[in-house]
């Protein structure tokens, strides 16, 4: 039986696509009432909010925008919860991706940066806390656009999609860092990382160590230079995720 | 000989002054009064919060504190300048608690008794050379907990942020039974007492969660990483026959202590296996606290002594192993 | 294998100590002894299998097809099997991926050596059968992959190579080949115990360790893809920068002598 049902994929001839009138500007709007004034420094506009989704423990939304593009990507931490199967002393962490509206990446590509975010945060998370569980992370890639791509060069089109994943994995590592804290999951430290020359990596105690490296374009000779350009990145959203922390818990920054 | 080690402590430019002592009957051997750190009021992960050990010299006695990890810290290494540091970093964030610990383990104890053994050497050395230093240790729990203040506020701002509260070892958990056998009784763990559950916790069985239409990730409670599992399934816990009293363990009728439905008071003692925790309840303040009688037909029954329960409606009694309701 | 608590710390203790003593009496920089046999399966262009001395095992076949190289943008493609794991398991597909772009065009892989003619192109099949495997098996899949694509012959085209003038399809000649003159990268997989690195982790090595890094080599120097990467869920930490350095400064010293004992088959 390998008959497909293809009565609605066609609409009629003289169909046209529906066209809603300006009320999307409302919600807009309340949304951005919401989320904490706008975190800019240098030409990269960062958005933070979390604890919005209800029925998860933790949540995080974050937006990011520069010159070149713009992403927003949500994530939900649920947990810890029981697991099944063989006794372990420590929590087990799973990280999902989820392509959004834009179907923009392989499952296989989205499925190694899950991987690799399990590996940071392996590190991260006070896994011992958590005997017998398991904490689920789902990022939720809502929206990631290129700005000023107007050429629809094909190769210059996949060469883009290599870098992209790239520039997103940062916001991806905020965003489930921001989530963690949300969720009180214990976290040895803020996780945050920059990118530069197309490699990501991520530190924790103040750039001394590092969790991650993800590196898929370019040589090795300037891997060195990018540590220190990353590690500046670091820094500066490590310190917009914690007053974004403490101002939406309530806590006051000053006496910290 | 002390050995006095100033450090500048390092991610966030706190600066401590961690002092170790080392103690020997040496009479020039106090240690230098330092502890110009000050606490954090608020904590965020990777904050760090104190060193493992502080010294203060108040009228005359030295008092060293031992600062010991309570929830929401973890003891840390830190390298500065080449050599390994331990501090207490916070894990979680919210506000920074400090209380001390009486004896309460053993382990402290025999601390503590070395130092009151090198306090007595100390006061015998200073008897002869007319100068009276006491020393005294105090254990100090450190402790972040999530919520504005540390007043009143914060067992009610807590709830449902509260992710950590895992059955442990030694906990008292509230169960619901869920099946019997000649051996054991099968219970799934509802709460830890005195603890918040998460949010999505129990979402299927026991409703606190907001649900979406059709289940959706929210109404998993297992982990995905273990997708083999029911829909709505929370911890599950054992009670063997023989841990459901403590006299008398060995014709324990499990029949007659548990019914299912029944909800039970339960001590963990030990996370079990990677199904089950194993529970106990021999103890008088431990066993059912709420059951229905008829298999759960009819009404709510109160315990009329520690293995009968009675419906106050009809009258009937029934066989429980009944916690000491008061 | 699963270690228990104290034998993981005596473990951890030895490699992290210096020099590190590693389980198996190795030099931090040497490799476990591996078999080859190339050439064995009749019906791929070429083929290998690679033993590793804890018995993991790996089969690859190449196969090729011919392609319009104007439609296809990789002309190298990866799929991979690991016996026991399902097509859609988190390790399956995480190697699938980052062995595709391993063999990217552009990063090693000089795709006018797959050229035909100036339409078309062979376009190259990697199939991966892992058998069995007890560590992290990147690096070993990267070795069968190297000597197969070595071990390689593909039809010899007697047709004219310019055929955007007179619309032609390629023929071959029927039973020469040619041998295809590619030099595919190699992936070396370093474990990251407290400050010591070592090349080519052992399954009891990768369970203690504290991270681990994929340093991809290509054509006498180091190229992307590189990353880090867990190799237990129970033991990771942060490393220190100065080790990555010192991982990559190893795998450039060592490299050309892989490459050449794998060239001399």
């Amino acid at each position: 039986m390998n008959v497909q049902d293809r009565r609605r994929l066609l609409g009629p001839a003289a169909a046209k696509p529906m066209a809603f009138s300006y009320t999307t500007g409302g919600e807009v709007e309340k949304i951005s009432t919401n989320t904490p004034p706008k975190y800019s420094e240098g030409e990269e506009v960062l958005s933070l909010h979390t604890g919005f989704i209800e029925n998860c423990n933790g949540s995080a939304l974050v937006e990011a925008r520069n010159s070149k593009h713009q992403t927003s990507l949500i994530t939900a931490v649920y947990g810890p919860r029981s697991i099944r199967g063989s006794f372990t002393s420590q929590g087990t962490i799973t990280i999902q991706l989820k392509n959004g509206l834009l179907e923009k990446y392989n499952t296989n590509e989205l499925k190694e940066v899950g991987s690799f975010l399990t590996g940071i945060f392996n590190s991260v998370v006070n896994l011992c806390r958590y005997p017998k569980s398991g904490i689920d992370i789902f990022v939720y890639l809502t929206y990631d656009k290129e700005l000023q791509n107007e050429t629809f060069d094909e190769k210059l089109q996949s060469e883009k999609l290599f870098s992209q994943i790239t520039s997103l994995i940062p916001h991806c590592i905020t965003s489930i860092t921001l989530a963690l804290a949300d969720a009180g999951i214990e976290i040895v430290d803020i996780a945050a990382a920059g990118e530069a020359n197309c490699t990501v990596i991520s530190f924790i105690k103040n750039g001394e160590e590092i969790v991650g490296l993800w590196k898929d374009e370019g040589d090795h000779e300037d891997i060195l230079e990018s540590v220190s350009a990353c590690k500046e990145h670091y820094k500066r959203y490590r310190d917009l995720m914690i007053s974004c922390l403490l101002e939406q818990k309530n806590l006051d920054a000053k006496s910290a | 000989m002390s050995i006095c080690l100033a450090l500048i402590a390092t991610p966030f430019g706190i600066k401590y002054s961690i002092t170790f002592v080392a103690q020997t009957g040496l009479i020039n051997s106090y240690p230098v009064m330092t502890s110009d750190f000050q606490f954090p009021k608020i904590a965020y992960p990777g904050k760090l919060i104190c060193p493992q050990y502080s010294t203060e010299n108040k009228d005359g006695e030295d008092v060293i504190f031992n600062y010991v990890c309570g929830p929401g810290t973890k003891l840390l290494q830190y390298e500065h300048n080449g050599t390994m540091l331990e501090a207490i970093t916070a894990t979680l964030i919210g506000t920074v608690k400090r209380e001390e610990v009486k004896n309460t383990d053993e382990e402290e104890e025999e601390k503590l008794e070395v130092a009151d053994q090198s306090t007595e050497e100390e006061k015998s050395v200073d008897a002869s050379s007319s100068e009276v230093v006491k020393r005294v240790v105090k254990f100090i729990r450190v402790s972040v907990l999530p919520g504005a203040d540390d007043d009143g506020r914060t067992s009610k701002d807590a709830n449902n942020d509260f992710a950590n509260n895992l059955p442990k070892e030694g906990d008292i958990v509230l169960t619901r039974v869920t099946r019997l056998s000649l051996q054991r009784a099968n219970v799934e763990i509802l709460a830890v007492e005195d603890k918040p559950s998460p949010i999505d916790s129990g979402v299927g069985s026991n409703g606190m969660g907001i649900i979406a239409a059709g289940g959706g990730s929210g109404a998993a409670t297992f982990s995905v990483s273990q997708a083999s599992s029911d829909l709505g399934e929370t911890f599950r816990g054992i009670i063997r026959s023989q841990d459901v009293r403590s006299t008398d363990r060995d014709r324990v009728k499990v029949i007659e202590c548990f019914k299912p439905g029944d909800i039970v008071r339960a001590q963990v003692l030990s996370l079990g296996d990677g199904t089950n925790y194993y529970l106990t309840t021999a103890r008088n303040d431990l066993g059912v606290v709420f059951a229905r009688a008829a298999n759960g037909a009819g009404g709510l029954m109160y315990a009329t002594d520690w293995r009968m329960m009675t419906s106050p409606a009809t009258g009937v009694t029934e066989k429980r192993k009944c916690a000491k309701p008061f | 294998m699963s270690l228990s608590v104290a034998e993981k710390s005596y473990l951890y203790d030895s490699l992290a100590s210096t020099p590190s003593i590693r389980p198996d009496g190795r030099l931090p920089h040497q490799f476990r002894p591996i078999e080859i046999f190339t050439d064995f399966l009749p019906s791929s262009n070429g083929s290998s299998r690679i033993i590793a001395s804890d018995g993991s095992e790996c089969i690859v076949s190449i196969k090729s097809k011919v392609v319009d190289h104007s439609m296809e943008n990789e002309l190298l493609q990866v799929d991979v099997d690991i016996a026991g794991q399902r097509d859609d398991a988190l390790i399956v597909e995480t190697i699938t991926s980052l062995l595709n772009k391993v063999l990217k065009s552009g990063n090693g892989i000089d795709s006018s050596k797959l050229q035909l003619t100036k339409k078309y192109s062979f376009k190259i099949f990697v199939d991966v059968l892992v058998i069995s495997s007890f560590s992290y098996p990147v690096s070993l899949i990267s070795f069968a992959i190297y000597s197969a694509l070595n071990s390689t012959y593909l039809p010899k085209l007697i047709s004219a190579f310019d055929d955007l003038e007179v619309e032609e399809l390629p023929t071959f000649h029927d039973y020469d080949m040619v041998k295809l003159e590619i030099s595919p990268p190699l992936v070396f997989i370093l474990a990251i115990v407290g400050n010591n690195i070592l090349v080519d982790p052992a399954a009891n090595e990768s369970e203690v360790a504290n991270n681990g890094l994929i340093v991809t080599w290509s054509n006498g120097k180091i190229t992307s893809p590189i990353r880090s990467v867990a190799l237990n869920d129970s033991n990771v930490k942060g490393f220190k920068p100065h080790l990555l350095k010192q991982g990559l400064a190893m795998v450039e010293k060592y490299a050309s002598d892989i490459v050449r004992s794998l060239e001399n088959l």
